[in-house]
């Protein structure tokens, strides 16, 4: 691996009711790039997303031991709240604010922590997102409508364009298009390409092996959760060292 | 027509006959009580409104501003010293679910609710009537709050749980604070939050039992303060229709027209004005 680490996870153990989700986990995701994490169902692949951005706190009865350092900050040891304004995530269903308008639902991020001081440096903001999530042109003149108006997709480029409104160098994303069709499902992608073109790390949970392999520079294989294999896209695909990955990208689990 | 279209067409019958049957109670409430009120307020005119009750003797039954007042000073005073407790109790309950003091606090909700309303009227005048020695507003709206509270707090704490788990885990991950997920969630479920308190409200409004050991009722004066009697809608109701006295009989339907079409107002109002949210 070329490029330093965004993220790097060391002897991560995660239970949650005293069952164990995640054991000993060790890994590293390059800065700059697009890293998926692939697994069945069930393998702790959105638990791992959660403690990178400690939204596994808000789950009873859990027990997280480890370091999990982003950026070179162990956020294990920091602020949850300060944590999760540093980076981005979008989640497997859509779910902007249904209380809040367009607009509103990209800047929020941005006011509550302050990523901008005036109005016109939010407008610049929300622009921004949502051209990055390729979402301006069809909202640009209903940006005061509210969300439900849109499509399942273009609300997924919705939650995509308030995580980038944090500003965050680095970007969460758990199955982002396992709800959407394929036209959004490109565009989304396309996105994500842009994103990583201008440095942000992006580190996407999927079960789509086709994906991971289309858009990923890295893959991250986890399985009962425990990482079976991690290595280039490349390599991972053509030539799967663990008989789990090679079955998962056989589709046969 | 085949045996599926004709069960089909059964069961929409049915169902549309037993929705009319359980609605029925509703509209005959509101077309007797309209039919019954409705020509005493003719008859009074606006001394109704700015009058209190004229001697039995009188030919004319004059009004029930005393009542009227007394109900929007108790409903009012009631919903502050209720509403903040009953709101925050199930936003506590909503957020720390499993807390021990959760579970009390469902229990006593619970407990509280399925108590008579003449219980809390007869532990508020032992804490507060024979104390001091008199029956006083304050009382009245302490005994309200009471009656308040596990209506507020179940239907606040049920608003609040019903909020999907995505919003608040999207609210956390942009860096939200508790207060202002709460915040969050307490916009998207509005609606819902409103319901629990116009049905405390309206709870309020609506109660005799608990007043008759705390406000008493005063049909002389307007409103003589916090510390003196206080007479209320319901109350006058019940008193009114019990005497045999056709000008008083005469004022409880009228009152109980104007009790009536606050609730429906309330309820229409809130409705307009209180949106729901979609997602």
């Amino acid at each position: 691996m070329q490029a330093r680490p965004a993220v790097e996870i060391v002897n991560l153990n995660v239970k949650i009711g005293g069952k164990s989700i995640l054991k000993n986990v060790n890994l590293k995701v390059p800065e700059g790039t697009i890293t998926s994490i692939m697994g069945p169902s069930g393998s702790g692949k959105t638990t791992l997303l959660r403690v990178i951005n400690r939204l596994i706190d808000l789950i009873d009865d859990v027990e997280v031991s480890g370091v999990v350092r982003v950026f070179g900050n162990n956020v294990l040891e920091m602020d949850p709240y300060d944590v999760r304004k540093t980076m981005g995530m979008v989640f497997q269903m859509p779910n902007p604010f249904p209380h809040l308008s367009i607009y509103d639902n990209v800047s929020i991020g941005a006011k509550v922590n302050g990523v901008a001081r005036s109005k016109r440096e939010l407008d610049e903001i929300v622009r921004w997102a949502l051209i990055k999530a390729m979402l301006w042109d069809e909202v640009k003149d209903r940006l005061k409508d509210p969300p439900w108006r849109l499509s399942g997709g273009q609300q997924q480029r919705l939650c995509l364009a308030r995580a980038l409104a944090l500003k965050p160098r680095l970007l969460l994303l758990d199955e982002p298009t396992a709800n959407i069709d394929p036209v959004n499902t490109i565009k989304m992608e396309d996105s994500l390409r842009s994103l990583r073109e201008e440095g942000m790390t992006i580190v996407m949970v999927t079960h789509m092996p086709h994906q991971a392999v289309r858009l990923s520079d890295y893959i991250i294989m986890l399985y009962d959760g425990s990482v079976v294999e991690e290595g280039p896209t490349g390599e991972i695909a053509i030539n799967p060292r663990h008989e789990v990955t090679r079955r998962f990208l056989r589709g046969e689990i | 027509m085949d045996t599926r279209r004709l069960k089909d067409k059964i069961f929409t019958i049915t169902v549309i006959a037993l929705s009319i049957v359980a609605i029925a109670p509703v509209f005959h409430i509101i077309i007797y009580v309209s039919y019954r009120g409705l020509p005493v307020i003719v008859e009074s005119g606006l001394e109704f409104f700015t009058s209190i009750p004229n001697a039995v003797t009188d030919p004319k039954p004059g009004g029930i501003a005393q009542a009227i007042i007394g109900t929007l000073y108790l409903t009012a005073t009631a919903s502050i010293i209720a509403v903040p407790i009953a709101t925050l109790a199930a936003v506590f309950s909503s957020e720390f679910p499993r807390s021990r003091l959760t579970h009390v606090v469902r229990a006593a909700s619970r407990s509280l609710l399925e108590v008579a309303t003449i219980i809390v009227g007869m532990l508020v005048f032992a804490l507060l009537v024979l104390p001091t020695g008199r029956f006083t507003a304050v009382a009245g709206s302490v005994a309200l709050a009471i009656v308040m509270i596990p209506y507020v707090y179940t239907y606040v704490e049920l608003a609040m749980l019903s909020v999907p788990r995505t919003y608040v885990d999207a609210a956390y991950s942009l860096g939200m604070s508790r207060a202002l997920v709460i915040y969050h969630k307490l916009r998207i479920m509005r609606r819902g939050v409103v319901r629990g308190l116009m049905i405390g409200v309206t709870k309020a409004m609506g109660e005799t039992a608990p007043l008759l050991f705390t406000a008493f009722g005063a049909r002389n004066v307007l409103f003589g303060g916090p510390l003196e009697p206080i007479d209320a809608l319901p109350l006058m109701i019940f008193q009114f229709i019990q005497t045999g006295y056709d000008n008083w009989i005469k004022l409880a339907w009228g009152g109980a027209f104007i009790l009536l079409i606050s609730y429906l107002t309330l309820f229409i109002v809130t409705r307009v004005l209180v949106k729901e949210v979609k997602y």
